[in-house]
């Protein structure tokens, strides 16, 4: 069974699951936080993937 | 182009929200009487924090509210991450009467729904555009204004207007009508002690947008309305009452933080560390620091307020389903296991952006990249032109008061 991960940001609480991508911003179910581009935002607030922390 | 728009005065005219506005107080860092409170009481008792600055009591609480302060990062963290049990519940009766259908006072989902859409327009990459075409042009002709006096009293020449002047031509507002809109948009947020003058405020300020709004989706710009009106997320847009109150709140949560941002900026700078000035006239690589210092230590809004859903234990602490809870933000930037030397201000400080200034969770500032903008243009613009600016001696050091809403009332500088 493929896992995935959460990634949460650590100003608005947003959490990025790589099972659920992100389709309202065009981030296909699957899509690994690795893939996600360096200069993407976070949707809630804006902070930039540095700002996020993997949920244990 | 708006050709029916006609803001409306209030009843009596003659009404200044000014003096009731700076009900904020004059508690000089009140963040020290924070720290007391929490030293002496604990991380978690009984109290708010109007009764602490000796305030009168919360026009917009029912009689008997119950309240607490709460003191600690990750007390704080938790309960502004956890929106269904700490509710902004609260703000639907006094908040609400004055703003509207606003996006603070909404809860999940209907709060992550419009969250998405509004931050779409304000995320970095989207207000890029407003740097060269709004913040620099207002910087400058104000900065042109005063530039070749000797002396001048910085925030009523500078850092007062020109967060405002930025929302006046976002809005592309007419200029004979700026006055009585900025005292409407002012007057909103003395709903904490007069109820009825912000809801007379924002009543009037509703009916100029809604005008406003129905013109410019028949006639769309480059304005902000126009924009709003028009972003979306997946073919959703936002409802009108959503947008007009978005609106009413804007020079509140916009122009009003901003300017006390910049304003506490300088005397941190000015009067604490004319020697972080120097290096800073040198590096502008430094700017950022330098704002997020300002915001660390003295951010213009030092604490939030939630409604308790459901009956908790907070460090031992039994709080009852109703009670609302007062979050001592400012005092994280002030937290030594985060920030070494904690009460010092270091424009080269590693990662002093861990801070609540901008607060946290669901609910942390929608225009914060706008701020930072702001700040930085007109920080940079100002080491531009005056690179001696110091404070004037003439006057007493400015001090930052306030409990809520901190800020100097006034800055006297030498400018060369």
């Amino acid at each position: 069974m493929v896992s995935y991960n959460r990634w949460r940001c650590n100003s608005c609480g947003y959490v990025y699951d790589e099972a659920m991508g992100d389709p309202e911003e065009g981030i296909a179910p699957g899509t690994r936080w690795a893939d996600i581009p360096e200069d993407w935002y976070c949707p809630m607030c804006g902070m930039l993937k540095s700002d996020f922390d993997m949920v244990a | 182009m708006d050709a029916e728009l006609q803001i409306e005065d209030f009843d009596d005219p003659t009404y200044d929200p000014h003096t009731e506005a700076n009900s904020w107080g004059d508690n000089v860092d009140f963040w020290k009487d924070m720290l007391e409170a929490w030293e002496k009481n604990g991380p978690v008792h009984p109290g708010d924090f109007r009764e602490l600055a000796g305030l009168s009591e919360h026009a917009d609480y029912p009689e008997g509210q119950k309240t607490y302060q709460v003191f600690g990062t990750e007390l704080i963290r938790s309960i502004l991450n956890d929106p269904e049990t700490y509710s902004m519940e609260h703000f639907k009766v006094g908040f609400k009467a004055a703003f509207g259908n606003s996006l603070t006072q909404m809860d999940p989902p209907e709060h992550t729904q419009y969250r998405r859409i509004f931050q779409k327009v304000f995320l970095p990459n989207a207000i890029r555009h407003w740097s060269g075409s709004l913040v620099e042009p207002v910087v400058q002709e104000l900065i042109d204004q005063f530039k070749d006096l000797d002396r001048v009293e910085l925030i009523e020449a500078f850092t007062f207007p020109y967060p405002f002047e930025i929302i006046y031509r976002q809005l592309k507002l007419p200029v004979d009508q700026r006055a009585i809109f900025h005292k409407l948009a002012i007057a909103q947020s003395v709903f904490q002690s007069n109820m009825e003058i912000a809801s007379e405020a924002g009543r009037k300020l509703g009916n100029y947008f809604r005008v406003m709004l129905e013109e410019r989706k028949k006639n769309p710009g480059d304005d902000l309305a126009s924009i709003l009106a028009q972003v979306e997320v997946e073919g959703e847009h936002l409802p009108d009452d959503v947008i007009i109150s978005f609106l009413r709140q804007l020079i509140n949560a916009a122009g009003d933080t901003t300017y006390r941002s910049t304003s506490n900026m300088m005397v941190c700078l000015l009067r604490d560390n004319p020697d972080q000035w120097k290096m800073l006239v040198e590096d502008r690589s430094l700017i950022r620091g330098a704002i997020e210092e300002t915001l660390r230590l003295h951010s213009p809004v030092g604490m939030a307020m939630r409604k308790v859903m459901r009956d908790v234990e907070l460090e031992g602490v039994k709080i009852a389903k109703g009670s609302i809870v007062e979050t001592a933000n400012i005092l994280v930037g002030r937290d030594p296991e985060i920030f070494p030397n904690p009460h010092q201000f270091d424009i080269t400080r590693e990662h002093p952006e861990r801070h609540m200034g901008f607060s946290n969770g669901p609910h942390v500032c929608l225009g914060q990249h706008l701020a930072r903008l702001e700040m930085t243009r007109a920080l940079n613009a100002l080491l531009d032109h005056f690179p001696n600016m110091r404070l004037d001696e003439d006057y007493p050091p400015p001090v930052i008061s306030g409990h809520l809403m901190l800020c100097p009332k006034e800055l006297h500088v030498i400018l060369h």
